[in-house]
Protein backbone atom coordinates (compact mmCIF):
# COMPACT_ATOMS: atom_id res chain seq x y z
CA UNK A 1 0.00 0.00 0.00
CA UNK A 2 2.46 2.64 1.08
CA UNK A 3 4.90 1.47 -1.77
CA UNK A 4 1.75 2.11 -4.43
CA UNK A 5 1.21 5.34 -3.07
CA UNK A 6 5.09 6.18 -3.75
CA UNK A 7 5.13 4.98 -6.50
CA UNK A 8 2.28 6.53 -8.19
CA UNK A 9 3.50 9.76 -6.51
CA UNK A 10 6.89 9.52 -8.28
CA UNK A 11 5.59 8.99 -11.50
CA UNK A 12 3.04 11.84 -11.00
CA UNK A 13 6.62 14.22 -10.00
CA UNK A 14 8.26 13.10 -13.38
CA UNK A 15 5.75 13.42 -15.57
CA UNK A 16 4.28 16.79 -14.43
CA UNK A 17 4.78 18.35 -11.19
CA UNK A 18 8.55 18.04 -11.39
CA UNK A 19 8.73 17.63 -14.97
CA UNK A 20 12.65 17.68 -16.20
CA UNK A 21 12.09 19.85 -18.89
CA UNK A 22 8.95 21.96 -18.20
CA UNK A 23 9.43 22.68 -14.56
CA UNK A 24 13.13 21.89 -13.56
CA UNK A 25 14.45 23.46 -16.64
CA UNK A 26 16.70 20.62 -17.58
CA UNK A 27 18.09 18.95 -19.95
CA UNK A 28 17.44 22.16 -22.37
CA UNK A 29 19.83 21.12 -25.34
CA UNK A 30 18.53 18.10 -26.80
CA UNK A 31 14.97 19.38 -26.05
CA UNK A 32 16.03 22.21 -28.17
CA UNK A 33 18.08 19.99 -30.60
CA UNK A 34 16.41 17.11 -31.80
CA UNK A 35 12.84 17.87 -31.88
CA UNK A 36 12.17 18.86 -35.23
CA UNK A 37 10.28 15.49 -35.47
CA UNK A 38 8.50 13.37 -33.08
CA UNK A 39 10.00 10.64 -33.70
CA UNK A 40 13.55 12.11 -32.89
CA UNK A 41 12.19 13.38 -29.68
CA UNK A 42 10.88 9.86 -29.18
CA UNK A 43 13.84 8.42 -29.72
CA UNK A 44 16.07 10.25 -27.49
CA UNK A 45 13.82 10.40 -25.03
CA UNK A 46 13.48 6.58 -24.69
CA UNK A 47 17.19 6.54 -25.05
CA UNK A 48 17.76 9.12 -22.54
CA UNK A 49 15.47 7.70 -19.84
CA UNK A 50 17.42 4.08 -20.51
CA UNK A 51 20.47 5.24 -19.16
CA UNK A 52 18.31 7.86 -16.58
CA UNK A 53 16.94 4.37 -14.79
CA UNK A 54 20.25 2.18 -15.79
CA UNK A 55 22.28 4.49 -13.98
CA UNK A 56 20.09 5.55 -11.06
CA UNK A 57 19.78 1.72 -10.83
CA UNK A 58 23.85 0.80 -10.12
CA UNK A 59 24.39 4.24 -8.64
CA UNK A 60 22.02 3.59 -5.90
CA UNK A 61 23.73 -0.54 -5.89
CA UNK A 62 26.61 1.15 -4.87
CA UNK A 63 25.69 4.21 -3.31
CA UNK A 64 27.10 3.10 0.45
CA UNK A 65 30.15 2.17 -1.56
CA UNK A 66 30.78 5.31 -3.88
CA UNK A 67 33.07 7.95 -1.49
CA UNK A 68 30.94 10.81 -0.91
CA UNK A 69 34.55 13.14 -2.07
CA UNK A 70 35.15 11.40 -5.15
CA UNK A 71 30.69 10.74 -6.23
CA UNK A 72 30.71 13.28 -9.05
CA UNK A 73 33.56 11.48 -11.21
CA UNK A 74 32.49 7.95 -10.11
CA UNK A 75 28.53 8.88 -11.11
CA UNK A 76 30.14 10.27 -14.65
CA UNK A 77 31.74 7.62 -15.41
CA UNK A 78 29.17 5.18 -14.20
CA UNK A 79 26.29 7.31 -16.75
CA UNK A 80 29.16 7.50 -19.21
CA UNK A 81 29.22 3.51 -19.95
CA UNK A 82 25.29 3.54 -20.34
CA UNK A 83 25.46 6.58 -22.39
CA UNK A 84 28.66 4.36 -24.63
CA UNK A 85 26.02 1.59 -24.49
CA UNK A 86 23.13 3.15 -25.41
CA UNK A 87 25.51 4.66 -28.47
CA UNK A 88 26.37 1.16 -29.62
CA UNK A 89 23.41 -0.31 -29.68
CA UNK A 90 21.46 2.23 -31.30
CA UNK A 91 24.38 2.12 -33.87
CA UNK A 92 23.97 -1.30 -34.55
CA UNK A 93 19.64 -1.77 -34.05
CA UNK A 94 18.86 1.37 -35.31
CA UNK A 95 21.51 3.02 -37.64
CA UNK A 96 18.70 5.71 -39.25
CA UNK A 97 17.75 7.57 -35.34
CA UNK A 98 21.34 6.76 -34.43
CA UNK A 99 22.12 9.43 -37.56
CA UNK A 100 19.41 12.12 -36.90
CA UNK A 101 20.52 12.27 -33.57
CA UNK A 102 24.03 12.65 -34.18
CA UNK A 103 25.98 14.40 -31.55
CA UNK A 104 22.94 14.72 -28.82
CA UNK A 105 23.57 10.69 -28.30
CA UNK A 106 27.06 11.74 -26.25
CA UNK A 107 25.59 14.50 -25.00
CA UNK A 108 23.15 12.41 -23.04
CA UNK A 109 26.49 12.05 -20.47
CA UNK A 110 25.68 16.18 -20.00
CA UNK A 111 22.03 15.63 -19.64
CA UNK A 112 21.36 17.42 -16.40
CA UNK A 113 18.61 15.47 -15.69
CA UNK A 114 20.98 12.01 -15.61
CA UNK A 115 23.49 13.72 -13.25
CA UNK A 116 20.54 15.67 -11.43
CA UNK A 117 18.71 12.85 -10.47
CA UNK A 118 21.67 10.65 -9.71
CA UNK A 119 23.29 13.76 -7.22
CA UNK A 120 19.45 14.47 -5.86
CA UNK A 121 17.81 10.96 -5.53
CA UNK A 122 19.77 7.86 -6.34
CA UNK A 123 22.45 8.42 -4.38
CA UNK A 124 20.29 8.40 -1.53
CA UNK A 125 17.26 5.96 -2.35
CA UNK A 126 17.28 2.21 -2.07
CA UNK A 127 17.19 0.08 -5.54
CA UNK A 128 13.11 0.07 -6.23
CA UNK A 129 12.87 3.94 -5.28
CA UNK A 130 14.99 5.14 -7.55
CA UNK A 131 14.35 2.71 -10.52
CA UNK A 132 11.26 4.04 -10.12
CA UNK A 133 12.44 7.60 -10.50
CA UNK A 134 14.31 6.94 -13.20
CA UNK A 135 11.60 5.46 -14.99
CA UNK A 136 8.99 8.75 -13.88
CA UNK A 137 11.86 11.68 -15.26
CA UNK A 138 12.55 9.56 -18.09
CA UNK A 139 8.81 9.02 -19.04
CA UNK A 140 8.78 12.78 -18.20
CA UNK A 141 11.13 13.65 -20.39
CA UNK A 142 10.11 11.84 -23.01
CA UNK A 143 6.80 13.11 -22.55
CA UNK A 144 8.15 16.67 -23.34
CA UNK A 145 10.52 15.72 -26.27
CA UNK A 146 7.17 14.30 -28.02
CA UNK A 147 5.41 17.50 -27.37
CA UNK A 148 7.85 19.51 -28.76
CA UNK A 149 8.06 17.40 -31.93
CA UNK A 150 5.07 17.09 -32.12
CA UNK A 151 4.18 21.08 -32.22
CA UNK A 152 7.17 21.57 -35.01
CA UNK A 153 6.48 18.61 -37.24
CA UNK A 154 3.06 19.47 -37.12
CA UNK A 155 3.69 23.28 -37.93
CA UNK A 156 6.86 22.94 -39.60
CA UNK A 157 6.05 19.77 -41.97
CA UNK A 158 2.54 19.18 -42.16
CA UNK A 159 3.35 15.34 -40.89
CA UNK A 160 3.21 13.41 -37.34
CA UNK A 161 5.47 10.88 -37.37
CA UNK A 162 5.85 11.23 -40.96
CA UNK A 163 2.29 10.31 -41.72
CA UNK A 164 0.78 13.93 -43.81
CA UNK A 165 -1.65 15.35 -41.46
CA UNK A 166 -2.64 18.28 -43.12
CA UNK A 167 -4.10 19.00 -46.88
CA UNK A 168 -2.28 20.20 -49.92
CA UNK A 169 -3.43 24.22 -49.74
CA UNK A 170 -1.12 23.86 -46.05
CA UNK A 171 2.30 25.75 -46.29
CA UNK A 172 4.44 24.51 -43.89
CA UNK A 173 6.11 26.93 -41.87
CA UNK A 174 9.76 25.78 -42.56
CA UNK A 175 10.84 28.20 -39.62
CA UNK A 176 9.33 25.71 -36.84
CA UNK A 177 11.73 22.88 -37.92
CA UNK A 178 14.64 24.79 -37.98
CA UNK A 179 16.20 26.61 -34.73
CA UNK A 180 14.45 29.61 -34.40
CA UNK A 181 10.92 27.38 -34.32
CA UNK A 182 12.52 25.21 -31.20
CA UNK A 183 13.21 28.31 -28.80
CA UNK A 184 10.03 29.58 -29.68
CA UNK A 185 7.71 26.36 -29.64
CA UNK A 186 9.48 25.68 -26.09
CA UNK A 187 8.95 29.01 -24.99
CA UNK A 188 5.14 29.01 -25.70
CA UNK A 189 4.82 25.77 -24.05
CA UNK A 190 6.25 26.89 -20.64
CA UNK A 191 3.95 29.97 -21.01
CA UNK A 192 1.02 27.26 -21.63
CA UNK A 193 2.14 25.30 -18.96
CA UNK A 194 2.35 28.45 -16.56
CA UNK A 195 -0.97 29.41 -17.44
CA UNK A 196 -2.62 25.93 -16.86
CA UNK A 197 -0.70 25.71 -13.53
CA UNK A 198 -2.25 29.41 -12.54
CA UNK A 199 -5.61 27.90 -13.39
CA UNK A 200 -5.19 25.16 -10.92
CA UNK A 201 -3.98 27.07 -8.10
CA UNK A 202 -6.68 29.63 -8.36
CA UNK A 203 -9.48 26.85 -8.86
CA UNK A 204 -7.33 25.66 -5.42
CA UNK A 205 -7.98 28.96 -3.48
CA UNK A 206 -11.53 29.25 -4.88
CA UNK B 1 43.57 8.21 8.29
CA UNK B 2 42.67 11.03 6.10
CA UNK B 3 45.38 10.12 3.43
CA UNK B 4 44.53 6.37 3.70
CA UNK B 5 40.67 7.84 3.63
CA UNK B 6 41.73 9.36 0.08
CA UNK B 7 43.64 6.99 -1.60
CA UNK B 8 40.74 4.19 -0.53
CA UNK B 9 38.15 6.93 -2.38
CA UNK B 10 40.63 6.73 -5.63
CA UNK B 11 40.66 2.94 -5.33
CA UNK B 12 36.92 2.91 -5.54
CA UNK B 13 36.79 5.13 -8.74
CA UNK B 14 39.27 2.56 -10.73
CA UNK B 15 37.60 0.01 -9.92
CA UNK B 16 34.03 1.42 -11.28
CA UNK B 17 36.18 2.64 -13.75
CA UNK B 18 37.71 -1.01 -14.88
CA UNK B 19 34.71 -2.57 -14.63
CA UNK B 20 32.63 -0.09 -16.89
CA UNK B 21 35.86 -0.44 -19.55
CA UNK B 22 35.05 -4.51 -18.92
CA UNK B 23 31.19 -3.96 -19.41
CA UNK B 24 31.78 -1.48 -22.29
CA UNK B 25 34.20 -3.81 -24.00
CA UNK B 26 31.57 -6.24 -23.75
CA UNK B 27 29.22 -4.17 -25.54
CA UNK B 28 31.61 -3.36 -28.23
CA UNK B 29 32.25 -6.69 -29.12
CA UNK B 30 28.94 -8.20 -28.90
CA UNK B 31 27.59 -5.34 -31.25
CA UNK B 32 30.71 -4.17 -33.77
CA UNK B 33 29.68 -7.04 -36.69
CA UNK B 34 26.24 -5.84 -35.96
CA UNK B 35 27.22 -2.35 -36.65
CA UNK B 36 29.79 -3.19 -39.39
CA UNK B 37 26.87 -5.22 -41.04
CA UNK B 38 23.89 -2.33 -40.92
CA UNK B 39 26.94 -0.05 -42.21
CA UNK B 40 27.31 -2.23 -45.24
CA UNK B 41 23.79 -2.88 -45.75
CA UNK B 42 22.91 1.05 -46.18
CA UNK B 43 25.85 1.34 -48.55
CA UNK B 44 24.27 -1.45 -50.52
CA UNK B 45 21.10 -0.33 -49.92
CA UNK B 46 21.90 3.44 -51.23
CA UNK B 47 24.09 2.07 -54.17
CA UNK B 48 21.13 0.21 -55.26
CA UNK B 49 19.27 2.93 -55.60
CA UNK B 50 21.45 5.43 -57.51
CA UNK B 51 22.41 2.16 -60.32
CA UNK B 52 19.24 0.01 -60.70
CA UNK B 53 20.90 -2.20 -63.19
CA UNK B 54 23.29 -3.45 -60.21
CA UNK B 55 22.33 -7.18 -59.97
CA UNK B 56 25.38 -8.66 -58.28
CA UNK B 57 28.61 -7.85 -56.58
CA UNK B 58 30.45 -4.55 -57.49
CA UNK B 59 33.97 -4.25 -56.71
CA UNK B 60 35.30 -1.13 -54.91
CA UNK B 61 37.93 1.06 -56.34
CA UNK B 62 39.73 4.00 -55.37
CA UNK B 63 40.29 5.76 -58.39
CA UNK B 64 42.82 8.48 -59.08
CA UNK B 65 41.12 11.14 -61.05
CA UNK B 66 43.01 14.24 -62.30
CA UNK B 67 40.97 17.50 -63.21
CA UNK B 68 41.40 20.06 -65.66
CA UNK B 69 42.89 22.13 -62.92
CA UNK B 70 45.72 19.59 -62.36
CA UNK B 71 44.30 18.62 -59.03
CA UNK B 72 44.59 15.11 -58.34
CA UNK B 73 41.08 13.67 -56.38
CA UNK B 74 40.94 10.31 -54.88
CA UNK B 75 36.78 9.22 -55.78
CA UNK B 76 35.42 5.96 -54.51
CA UNK B 77 34.00 4.21 -57.35
CA UNK B 78 31.28 1.06 -57.06
CA UNK B 79 31.92 -0.22 -60.32
CA UNK B 80 29.33 -3.41 -61.76
CA UNK B 81 30.71 -5.65 -64.04
CA UNK B 82 28.46 -7.84 -66.41
CA UNK B 83 30.66 -10.93 -67.39
CA UNK B 84 33.93 -8.63 -67.20
CA UNK B 85 32.39 -5.62 -68.71
CA UNK B 86 31.95 -2.78 -67.13
CA UNK B 87 28.53 -2.00 -66.96
CA UNK B 88 28.73 0.90 -64.89
CA UNK B 89 29.10 2.55 -61.41
CA UNK B 90 28.10 4.90 -58.56
CA UNK B 91 30.57 7.51 -57.49
CA UNK B 92 30.68 9.25 -54.20
CA UNK B 93 31.67 12.31 -55.28
CA UNK B 94 31.88 16.00 -52.64
CA UNK B 95 31.43 19.90 -54.11
CA UNK B 96 31.89 22.54 -51.42
CA UNK B 97 29.78 24.82 -53.85
CA UNK B 98 26.67 24.20 -51.56
CA UNK B 99 24.47 27.25 -49.95
CA UNK B 100 25.45 25.69 -46.50
CA UNK B 101 28.48 24.09 -47.91
CA UNK B 102 29.76 21.05 -48.10
CA UNK B 103 27.42 17.98 -49.95
CA UNK B 104 28.75 14.48 -50.54
CA UNK B 105 26.19 12.07 -52.72
CA UNK B 106 26.60 9.26 -54.81
CA UNK B 107 26.00 9.86 -58.34
CA UNK B 108 25.04 6.48 -60.56
CA UNK B 109 26.39 5.85 -64.22
CA UNK B 110 25.27 3.81 -66.67
CA UNK B 111 26.31 2.78 -70.17
CA UNK B 112 27.21 5.31 -72.23
CA UNK B 113 27.87 7.48 -69.48
CA UNK B 114 24.34 8.56 -68.99
CA UNK B 115 23.16 9.56 -65.19
CA UNK B 116 20.64 6.65 -63.66
CA UNK B 117 20.42 8.07 -60.17
CA UNK B 118 21.34 10.30 -57.42
CA UNK B 119 21.32 9.82 -53.71
CA UNK B 120 22.51 12.49 -51.72
CA UNK B 121 24.30 11.32 -48.32
CA UNK B 122 25.20 14.83 -46.00
CA UNK B 123 24.42 17.99 -46.91
CA UNK B 124 23.58 21.56 -45.02
CA UNK B 125 21.25 22.68 -47.51
CA UNK B 126 17.98 24.79 -46.08
CA UNK B 127 15.22 22.48 -44.81
CA UNK B 128 12.33 22.52 -47.41
CA UNK B 129 14.53 24.42 -50.24
CA UNK B 130 17.60 22.90 -50.75
CA UNK B 131 17.16 19.57 -49.70
CA UNK B 132 14.44 19.45 -52.59
CA UNK B 133 17.22 18.54 -54.94
CA UNK B 134 17.43 14.85 -52.89
CA UNK B 135 13.91 14.55 -54.52
CA UNK B 136 13.73 12.44 -57.55
CA UNK B 137 11.19 15.10 -58.70
CA UNK B 138 13.84 17.33 -58.94
CA UNK B 139 17.11 15.01 -59.86
CA UNK B 140 14.47 12.97 -62.65
CA UNK B 141 15.59 15.84 -64.96
CA UNK B 142 18.86 14.24 -65.18
CA UNK B 143 18.57 10.39 -65.54
CA UNK B 144 19.28 8.97 -68.92
CA UNK B 145 21.64 12.45 -69.88
CA UNK B 146 24.92 12.52 -70.20
CA UNK B 147 27.84 14.45 -70.97
CA UNK B 148 26.70 15.29 -74.94
CA UNK B 149 23.13 15.92 -74.35
CA UNK B 150 22.39 17.97 -71.51
CA UNK B 151 24.16 21.38 -70.84
CA UNK B 152 24.53 21.04 -67.05
CA UNK B 153 23.94 24.80 -66.13
CA UNK B 154 21.23 26.10 -64.55
CA UNK B 155 18.19 27.42 -67.45
CA UNK B 156 19.16 31.06 -65.37
CA UNK B 157 22.79 30.60 -66.41
CA UNK B 158 21.95 29.36 -70.00
CA UNK B 159 21.92 25.65 -69.59
CA UNK B 160 19.10 23.23 -69.64
CA UNK B 161 18.55 22.46 -65.75
CA UNK B 162 15.20 23.60 -64.07
CA UNK B 163 16.38 24.97 -60.60
CA UNK B 164 14.79 24.39 -57.54
CA UNK B 165 12.49 27.43 -56.89
CA UNK B 166 14.44 29.37 -54.46
CA UNK B 167 17.29 27.05 -53.83
CA UNK B 168 19.37 28.35 -57.29
CA UNK B 169 22.79 28.18 -54.97
CA UNK B 170 22.12 23.93 -54.15
CA UNK B 171 20.67 23.59 -58.10
CA UNK B 172 24.14 25.11 -59.14
CA UNK B 173 26.03 23.04 -56.67
CA UNK B 174 24.21 19.59 -57.34
CA UNK B 175 24.08 19.81 -61.08
CA UNK B 176 27.92 21.08 -61.37
CA UNK B 177 28.76 17.97 -58.92
CA UNK B 178 26.48 15.75 -61.26
CA UNK B 179 28.50 16.96 -64.72
CA UNK B 180 31.80 16.66 -63.12
CA UNK B 181 30.88 13.07 -62.13
CA UNK B 182 29.81 12.16 -65.36
CA UNK B 183 33.87 13.39 -66.00
CA UNK B 184 35.18 11.07 -63.43
CA UNK B 185 33.04 8.18 -64.64
CA UNK B 186 34.36 8.73 -68.59
CA UNK B 187 38.04 9.49 -67.14
CA UNK B 188 37.73 5.93 -65.59
CA UNK B 189 35.59 3.56 -68.07
CA UNK B 190 38.64 4.99 -70.06
CA UNK B 191 41.16 3.58 -67.71
CA UNK B 192 39.49 0.21 -67.76
CA UNK B 193 39.53 0.04 -71.34
CA UNK B 194 43.05 0.79 -71.29
CA UNK B 195 43.91 -1.68 -68.06
CA UNK B 196 42.48 -4.87 -70.92
CA UNK B 197 39.12 -4.69 -68.46
CA UNK C 1 46.82 25.71 -42.38
CA UNK C 2 46.67 29.53 -44.49
CA UNK C 3 45.39 32.66 -43.03
CA UNK C 4 42.60 33.15 -44.97
CA UNK C 5 41.08 29.13 -43.85
CA UNK C 6 41.31 30.59 -40.27
CA UNK C 7 39.47 33.31 -40.80
CA UNK C 8 37.17 31.71 -42.51
CA UNK C 9 36.47 29.03 -40.43
CA UNK C 10 36.33 31.49 -37.30
CA UNK C 11 33.38 33.14 -38.75
CA UNK C 12 32.06 30.28 -39.20
CA UNK C 13 32.30 28.92 -35.84
CA UNK C 14 30.94 32.00 -34.37
CA UNK C 15 28.35 33.04 -36.55
CA UNK C 16 27.32 31.19 -39.20
CA UNK C 17 26.89 28.02 -36.83
CA UNK C 18 26.75 29.48 -33.49
CA UNK C 19 26.81 27.34 -30.81
CA UNK C 20 24.22 28.08 -29.06
CA UNK C 21 21.62 29.51 -31.38
CA UNK C 22 22.15 26.99 -34.38
CA UNK C 23 23.75 24.18 -32.67
CA UNK C 24 21.82 24.21 -29.10
CA UNK C 25 24.98 23.49 -27.53
CA UNK C 26 25.39 25.33 -23.41
CA UNK C 27 21.44 26.18 -23.62
CA UNK C 28 21.38 25.70 -19.44
CA UNK C 29 24.27 28.20 -18.86
CA UNK C 30 22.90 30.77 -21.90
CA UNK C 31 19.49 30.32 -19.92
CA UNK C 32 20.79 30.31 -16.38
CA UNK C 33 23.48 32.99 -16.69
CA UNK C 34 22.20 35.53 -18.60
CA UNK C 35 20.58 37.70 -16.61
CA UNK C 36 23.36 40.34 -16.40
CA UNK C 37 25.87 41.48 -18.68
CA UNK C 38 28.77 41.20 -16.11
CA UNK C 39 27.96 37.52 -15.01
CA UNK C 40 27.77 36.56 -18.90
CA UNK C 41 30.67 38.37 -19.73
CA UNK C 42 32.76 36.28 -16.94
CA UNK C 43 30.66 33.28 -18.22
CA UNK C 44 31.53 33.59 -21.57
CA UNK C 45 35.42 34.04 -21.03
CA UNK C 46 35.24 31.04 -18.69
CA UNK C 47 34.03 29.27 -21.49
CA UNK C 48 36.51 30.08 -24.09
CA UNK C 49 39.29 29.06 -21.34
CA UNK C 50 37.76 25.86 -21.07
CA UNK C 51 36.81 25.10 -24.21
CA UNK C 52 40.08 25.96 -26.01
CA UNK C 53 42.19 23.84 -23.46
CA UNK C 54 39.75 20.82 -23.10
CA UNK C 55 39.68 20.52 -27.23
CA UNK C 56 43.46 20.61 -26.98
CA UNK C 57 43.54 18.05 -24.42
CA UNK C 58 40.86 15.85 -25.83
CA UNK C 59 42.24 15.86 -29.33
CA UNK C 60 45.55 14.68 -28.06
CA UNK C 61 44.22 11.99 -26.51
CA UNK C 62 42.04 10.78 -29.15
CA UNK C 63 44.70 10.96 -32.06
CA UNK C 64 47.27 9.27 -29.00
CA UNK C 65 45.73 6.57 -27.50
CA UNK C 66 42.32 6.40 -28.75
CA UNK C 67 42.89 5.83 -32.25
CA UNK C 68 46.16 4.02 -32.02
CA UNK C 69 44.48 1.46 -29.39
CA UNK C 70 41.53 1.32 -31.31
CA UNK C 71 39.19 2.26 -28.59
CA UNK C 72 37.33 4.97 -30.24
CA UNK C 73 34.41 3.89 -28.75
CA UNK C 74 35.77 4.68 -25.17
CA UNK C 75 35.64 8.15 -26.30
CA UNK C 76 32.40 9.67 -24.66
CA UNK C 77 34.27 8.13 -21.30
CA UNK C 78 37.31 10.09 -21.72
CA UNK C 79 36.31 13.05 -22.46
CA UNK C 80 33.92 13.60 -20.13
CA UNK C 81 36.57 12.68 -17.71
CA UNK C 82 39.21 14.30 -19.09
CA UNK C 83 36.87 17.35 -18.94
CA UNK C 84 35.68 16.98 -15.16
CA UNK C 85 39.57 16.53 -14.32
CA UNK C 86 40.36 19.62 -16.10
CA UNK C 87 37.97 21.78 -14.70
CA UNK C 88 39.15 21.04 -11.40
CA UNK C 89 42.98 21.56 -11.43
CA UNK C 90 41.71 24.96 -13.47
CA UNK C 91 39.64 25.85 -10.43
CA UNK C 92 42.31 24.76 -7.92
CA UNK C 93 45.19 26.49 -9.87
CA UNK C 94 43.21 29.89 -10.33
CA UNK C 95 42.41 30.15 -6.48
CA UNK C 96 46.14 29.78 -5.56
CA UNK C 97 47.99 31.37 -8.83
CA UNK C 98 45.34 33.81 -9.77
CA UNK C 99 42.67 34.96 -6.97
CA UNK C 100 41.72 37.76 -8.84
CA UNK C 101 40.50 36.42 -11.72
CA UNK C 102 39.16 33.49 -9.80
CA UNK C 103 36.99 35.82 -8.12
CA UNK C 104 34.95 37.22 -11.31
CA UNK C 105 35.32 33.90 -12.97
CA UNK C 106 35.91 30.85 -10.46
CA UNK C 107 31.92 30.31 -9.73
CA UNK C 108 31.28 29.28 -13.05
CA UNK C 109 33.39 26.83 -13.34
CA UNK C 110 31.55 23.92 -12.06
CA UNK C 111 28.49 24.40 -14.09
CA UNK C 112 31.10 24.45 -17.42
CA UNK C 113 31.65 20.39 -16.49
CA UNK C 114 28.11 19.95 -17.56
CA UNK C 115 28.01 22.74 -20.12
CA UNK C 116 27.14 20.34 -23.52
CA UNK C 117 29.12 22.87 -25.58
CA UNK C 118 31.98 21.86 -24.11
CA UNK C 119 32.03 18.38 -24.44
CA UNK C 120 30.19 19.08 -28.04
CA UNK C 121 32.46 20.95 -29.29
CA UNK C 122 36.26 18.57 -28.34
CA UNK C 123 33.29 15.83 -30.07
CA UNK C 124 33.45 17.79 -33.15
CA UNK C 125 36.56 18.88 -33.98
CA UNK C 126 37.75 15.60 -33.62
CA UNK C 127 34.68 14.10 -36.12
CA UNK C 128 35.44 17.19 -38.51
CA UNK C 129 39.50 15.39 -38.95
CA UNK C 130 40.84 18.66 -37.92
CA UNK C 131 44.63 19.02 -37.05
CA UNK C 132 45.59 20.77 -33.84
CA UNK C 133 45.61 24.03 -34.75
CA UNK C 134 42.57 24.16 -36.43
CA UNK C 135 40.64 22.06 -34.02
CA UNK C 136 42.48 24.93 -31.73
CA UNK C 137 41.25 27.85 -33.67
CA UNK C 138 37.87 26.09 -33.77
CA UNK C 139 37.44 26.13 -29.78
CA UNK C 140 38.36 29.41 -29.74
CA UNK C 141 36.10 30.96 -32.30
CA UNK C 142 33.25 28.43 -31.05
CA UNK C 143 33.93 29.61 -27.35
CA UNK C 144 33.60 33.34 -28.92
CA UNK C 145 30.36 32.57 -30.45
CA UNK C 146 29.31 31.80 -26.90
CA UNK C 147 30.30 34.67 -25.83
CA UNK C 148 28.81 36.63 -28.46
CA UNK C 149 25.49 35.59 -28.08
CA UNK C 150 24.89 35.51 -24.61
CA UNK C 151 26.21 38.69 -24.10
CA UNK C 152 24.02 39.90 -26.61
CA UNK C 153 21.11 38.42 -25.10
CA UNK C 154 21.72 39.26 -21.36
CA UNK C 155 21.80 42.74 -22.61
CA UNK C 156 17.96 42.20 -24.12
CA UNK C 157 17.26 40.36 -20.93
CA UNK C 158 18.56 43.07 -18.75
CA UNK C 159 15.79 45.39 -20.65
CA UNK C 160 13.27 42.68 -20.40
CA UNK C 161 13.04 42.17 -16.98
CA UNK C 162 11.68 45.48 -16.61
CA UNK C 163 9.10 45.50 -19.70
CA UNK C 164 5.38 45.06 -19.23
CA UNK C 165 4.11 41.46 -20.78
CA UNK C 166 1.45 39.02 -19.61
CA UNK C 167 2.21 36.99 -16.26
CA UNK C 168 2.77 33.64 -17.82
CA UNK C 169 5.53 34.91 -20.28
CA UNK C 170 7.62 36.61 -17.52
CA UNK C 171 10.77 34.64 -17.12
CA UNK C 172 12.17 32.15 -19.48
CA UNK C 173 9.24 32.00 -21.90
CA UNK C 174 9.82 35.88 -22.83
CA UNK C 175 13.72 35.02 -22.64
CA UNK C 176 12.75 31.87 -25.36
CA UNK C 177 11.23 34.07 -27.39
CA UNK C 178 13.54 36.31 -27.24
CA UNK C 179 16.55 33.44 -28.41
CA UNK C 180 14.23 32.85 -31.37
CA UNK C 181 14.49 36.41 -32.36
CA UNK C 182 18.05 36.38 -32.11
CA UNK C 183 18.31 33.16 -33.17
CA UNK C 184 16.28 34.39 -36.61
CA UNK C 185 19.00 36.83 -36.76
CA UNK C 186 21.67 34.51 -37.00
CA UNK C 187 20.41 32.62 -39.70
CA UNK C 188 20.89 35.31 -41.73
CA UNK C 189 24.35 34.59 -41.64
CA UNK C 190 23.96 31.65 -43.87
CA UNK C 191 25.56 31.63 -46.83
CA UNK C 192 28.86 33.46 -45.58
CA UNK C 193 31.15 31.72 -45.69
CA UNK C 194 31.21 27.78 -47.41
CA UNK C 195 32.94 25.20 -45.25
Amino acid sequence: MATEQTVGKLMKNGLWSENPVFVLLLGMCPTLGVTSSVENGLGMGIATAFVLVMSNLVISMLRKVIPKKMRIPCFIVIIASFVTIVEMLMQAFSPALYRSLGLFIPLIVVNCIVLGRAEAFASKNGLFKSMVDGVAMGAGFTLALAAMGAVRELLGNGTLLNVNMVGSSYHPVLMMIMPPGAFLTLGFLLALMNWINRKAAARKEA
Amino acid sequence: MSRFQGIGDVIVLVLIALLSGLALSGVYLGTKERIALAQQRELEAALKRVCPFMESDYREIEFQYTDPSGKTLKIPVYAVYKEHVLEGAALKLVTHEGFGGEIVFLLGVGKDGRMTGLYILSHKETPGLGTKAANRSWWGQFVGQSLDTMNFKVKKDGGDVDAITAATITSRAVSAGIEHGLHVYRAFAASEVSHGN
Amino acid sequence: MDVSTIFLLSIYAMLINNVVLMQFLGICPYLGVSRKIETSLGMGMAVIFVMTLATALTWIVERGILVPFDIVFLRTIAFILIIAALVQFVEIFMKKMMPALYQSLGIYLPLITTNCAILGTAILAVQKDYNFLTALVFAVATGMGFLIAIVMFASIRERLDTADMPEIMKGVPAALITASILSMAFMGFAGLVRM
